[in-house]
């Protein structure tokens, strides 16, 4: 018998971990030894980051970057991936369909602040991205939160948000759908509402302040019980008139 | 909660098998079940439960939220109304969560004494005097909840609901203490949450504030709720 030589294909780098079950074996093996390392971000770590790494692993294989790149620029913010702003601005000054980002600023420290990001297609052609305005910031709640950066660095802070809305229109698959972890501080705090206080003061006013008997059932049972008991023997001590009787028919004299 | 005898459910969050192989496949030692609120995890089996016929009793606003496909329904109780089935006596009383007219139990049978049920609830109005078990929910520590939110592993809304409707290690302490607990035998801690408790700190917190046994409610542990222990 013959054998024949049969050529394997080698796996490219472009490998979809959720696309094959070779793959998905694969990546377990990737994810395994990156779980393992000291140097990845802590939620990849251990056992209970492997299904992290292999996520990160997949979005690294989607968008061409290094896992390592992935894991350093993907944020947890209030339980919501996100990426850093400057990640973002990299894969997209590097995808090779724009130049590199440029921004446009008009009324610089006033009010009236705006920025908008730019860039050229291969086409030679423009592209803007929309607006982002102080004003934008003040209406959509993001530059009056406690801590927020839109008031201590406005400047970067328009930048990175006029660089995510241009990404969002014109390459919105390098993000796979994900907000900025900037955008996430801002957005998700937004309906929030500490009630500590509420519930402590309605804690206060009303815990514990009534009281339940608790009598015996059984004991409330066997009274009753009693009860009837006595009821009955009465009845049967003390006989009751059964009135006029009818004659039965053979005992009628004809 | 089941003797030789008999037995009685609390809460149908559990499928009907789980039931059948703790009460030893004697389904007819299952006098009723009890059900404190229709959220999924106290409910979701209740459609099994009636078809079993065994009696599922809860509140007028649970049984309006729960979604029966059959033709059995749900007993409804009156509240701080007495009760009897086959050997058990209980009482449902209000409890403060975020769903129609939940309800904890006053549970009564001669071997076990009285016992308080209360579970997904974040304070406790009431008193009781006399009671023999203790079964409370034990769900957060505020501590861990708020390290949890800035970690980012709780969302602030999620910490906003927890407040006003689960029951703190704290909130759990200052109501056994209001509570005499001379005859006392039992403290179950229910409910603990995955992500904002830490078992072993509330075991030796409640230990240290009341002196008395105190179990973590786990999957399938045993324990023995005679009122004479």
């Amino acid at each position: 018998m013959e054998k024949e030589l049969t050529v394997q294909e080698q796996p490219t780098s472009n490998m979809l971990v959720f696309g094959s079950q070779n793959n998905f074996e694969q990546a377990m093996r990737m994810a395994k030894c990156l779980s393992s390392s000291s140097i990845v971000p802590e939620i990849y770590r251990g056992e209970t980051g492997l299904a992290n790494c292999i996520i990160a692993l997949e979005m690294a294989n989607r968008i061409g970057a290094s896992p390592l790149l992935v894991m350093q620029n993907l944020y947890m913010v209030h339980g919501n991936p996100g990426w850093s702003s400057k990640f973002l601005i990299a894969t997209l000054n590097t995808c090779g369909k724009f130049t590199p980002l440029r921004y446009e600023h008009e009324n610089r420290e006033t009010d009236k602040w705006r920025c908008r990001a730019f860039a050229k297609d291969k086409t030679g052609e423009t592209l803007y991205g929309a607006w982002v305005s102080l004003d934008m910031a003040k209406k959509e709640g993001w530059f009056g939160k406690n801590g927020s950066k839109w008031q201590t660095m406005p400047e970067l802070m328009l930048q990175y948000r006029s660089a995510a809305f241009f990404q969002r229109t014109y390459a919105p698959e390098i993000s796979m759908g994900m907000h900025t972890a900037e955008e996430l501080a801002d957005i998700v705090e937004l309906s929030y509402e500490d009630v500590t206080e509420k519930v402590k003061k309605e804690v206060d006013q009303k815990a514990n302040k009534e009281e339940i008997n608790l009598p015996d059932p059984q004991e409330k049972e066997q009274k009753k019980n009693d009860q009837e008991k006595d009821q009955k023997t009465e009845e049967k001590q003390t006989p009751k008139p059964v009135g006029k009787q009818p004659t039965p028919s053979f005992m009628q004299q004809p | 909660m089941h003797n030789e005898k008999v037995a009685l459910v609390i809460e149908c969050g559990c499928p009907i098998s789980q039931l059948y192989r703790t009460v030893g496949f004697n389904a007819r030692k299952v006098s009723g079940a009890l059900i404190s609120h229709e959220h999924g995890d106290h409910s979701r089996y209740t459609e099994q439960y009636l078809n079993a016929s065994i009696p599922c009793f809860c509140s007028k606003g649970t049984a309006e939220g729960i979604k029966l496909k059959g033709q059995r329904k749900l007993t409804v109780c009156e509240m701080m109304k007495e009760r009897a089935i086959g050997e058990w006596f209980f009482r449902p009383f209000p409890t403060q969560h975020d769903c129609n007219e939940p309800c904890g139990f006053l549970i009564y049978h001669r071997e076990t004494g009285w016992i308080l049920f209360a579970t997904d609830t974040y304070y406790l109005a009431y008193r009781f005097p006399g009671l023999s078990q203790v079964m409370i929910e034990c769900n957060y520590e505020a501590g861990i909840l708020s390290d949890n939110v800035s970690k980012g592993i709780v969302k602030p809304f999620v910490r906003d609901r927890t407040l006003a409707s689960h029951m703190s290690l704290e909130n759990c302490i200052n109501t056994l203490q209001a509570n005499s607990l001379k005859k006392v035998t039992n403290i179950v801690l229910l409910h603990l949450s995955g992500d904002n408790s830490d078992a072993e700190k509330f075991k030796d917190s409640v230990k240290m504030a009341t002196a008395k046994r105190v179990f973590i409610a786990n999957k399938g542990m045993t324990i023995d709720f005679n009122k004479d222990f």
